[in-house]
């Protein structure tokens, strides 16, 4: 029997949701921000906050296997990180992703502060939605780009397997970042300024198109038991949750949201005004068939129609 | 209380009606699941990451910098013959020249170092300085190459 009518989510599981994530994200970006003035006031022999970057490790994992070393500017930390990430995708899919990694943080905080601002100037909000109109294409172009951060991938770990060195830290935006305060105006310099600059338009575009610990984590989430599960008796089809969700996905179209871009941010969830729609849910071997599509709804549908 | 639980009349709690133009899409048989806390759940891994870094701190494995330190703290150079891999940016130039079969001269000369740069110079000081060519990987394969050990 289907629901005509559900129980409303209350806005403050919502404000505890988004609160919670955000006081880590900004506890790790101000971490961060304090180990790079470190490093910079007190030179070297401390550590760098490359140091804590995971994709590191993976960059460095053929190194360490074959030769028991590292590539240069990669430690052991970056190792055991790199280690971590692979649990956590295991148990939570991209949970670093959406939580824990400052860039991507950076990167939404750059798009909240231009939602704020063509918040309080509709002219700005219409001609968005008018350059928007002139772009039906943008969908199919955002869809063959998202395969970018899987190219980056083989390009970085590969290149740093067969030439002993970080190819991808040439381009790398983080380490750009991480350098900024010696003001050098590098190819990674470049792309950090695209990256921060697209942040105004799209939702993470370095996570979405080009980063490879995304796309490490994507694959390896795949095995994972956890993942956002929708349940369409509550399901009011007001696709909220598409529009909340940063990574773009159609949340609305899913039963469990295990698409490999999934950053684990719960988004979707928190903005779901239903209470039931959308829940974060481990599974388990067996199945159960709760195809609501079978379900018969005609009285139902009588009742409500009697009410009216 | 689940979504599939009709709710016609007056309820306790603040309820949605769903429209009857909605029409979500229908969801697919899916195995058995059980809803998690989320704030818990997010808790739960944060403190996982916290146990493995501190755990992980404290068996000497996370390292952040390319120095050795010995169990008196002191910085663990590299013997004489040692790998290049071990060449690291710390490292003053003196302590490569010491370690490793080359001149300070060749060294001087094939990287373009200024002659006033002190043997107290760090590699990373030097590339830093932008005063010399020099980076690690290419000192490395310098010295694996057959770097002149006198000039």
């Amino acid at each position: 029997m289907a629901a005509t009518f559900v129980p409303r989510r209350s806005a403050s599981y919502a404000r505890r949701v988004r609160w919670s994530r955000h006081g880590v994200q900004t506890l790790i970006v101000g971490w961060i921000a304090w180990v790079v003035w470190s490093k910079a006031t007190a030179g070297p022999g401390v550590a760098s906050a490359e140091a804590f970057c995971p994709f590191g490790g993976f960059e460095t994992a053929w190194t360490w296997v074959t030769t028991g070393t590292t590539v240069a500017h990669v430690h052991t930390a970056n190792l055991v990180l790199a280690g971590a990430v692979v649990v956590l995708a295991l148990v939570a899919r991209g949970f670093f992703c959406g939580w824990l990694c400052p860039l991507g943080s950076i990167q939404e905080a750059i798009r909240a502060s231009a939602h704020a601002v063509t918040s309080r100037a509709p002219w700005l909000r219409r001609t968005g939605h008018a350059i928007a109109s002139q772009m039906p294409w943008w969908p199919r172009v955002d869809h063959v780009l998202r395969y970018g951060r899987y190219v980056v991938l083989v390009w970085a770990v590969g290149g740093a397997a067969l030439t002993g060195v970080m190819v991808f830290r040439e381009v790398d935006p983080w380490n750009a970042l991480l350098s900024v305060a010696e003001f050098e105006i590098s190819t990674a310099f470049v792309v950090l300024l695209v990256v921060l600059g697209l942040s105004l338009f799209i939702d993470r575009p370095f996570c979405r198109y080009a980063c490879p610990l995304g796309a490490v984590q994507g694959l390896i989430g795949m095995a994972s038991p956890v993942a956002v599960q929708r349940d369409a008796t509550a399901c009011l089809g007001c696709q909220i949750c598409n529009n909340a969700c940063p990574m773009g996905i159609e949340v609305n179209q899913a039963t469990r949201v295990t698409d490999t871009a999934c950053i684990g941010c719960l988004e979707c969830v928190a903005a779901c005004p239903s209470q039931d729609a959308l829940a974060l849910t481990v599974t388990f071997p067996t199945r159960i068939p709760i195809r609501t599509s079978d379900i018969d709804t005609s009285d139902i549908d009588a009742q409500e129609g009697a009410m009216q | 209380m689940t979504g599939t639980e009709s709710h016609l009349e007056a309820p306790d709690q603040p309820m949605l009606r769903i429209p009857k133009s909605a029409h979500p899409t229908p969801t697919d048989a899916v195995r058995s699941s059980r809803r998690i806390p989320v704030l818990a759940f997010a808790g739960i891994l944060l403190a996982l990451i916290a146990v493995l870094v501190v755990g992980t701190q404290a068996l000497g494995w996370f390292g952040t910098t390319g120095q050795m330190t010995a169990g008196s703290g002191e910085r663990v150079v590299p013997a004489a013959g040692a790998d290049t891999a071990e060449i690291k940016g710390w490292m003053s130039l003196q302590q490569v020249v010491d370690a490793y079969p080359v001149s300070q001269a060749a060294l001087y000369a094939r990287f373009a170092i200024p002659a006033d740069t002190p043997l107290e110079t760090t590699l990373s000081e030097l590339k830093e300085s932008g005063a010399s060519s020099l980076d690690v990987p290419t000192l490395r394969s310098w010295i694996d190459d057959g770097a002149p050990a006198s000039s």
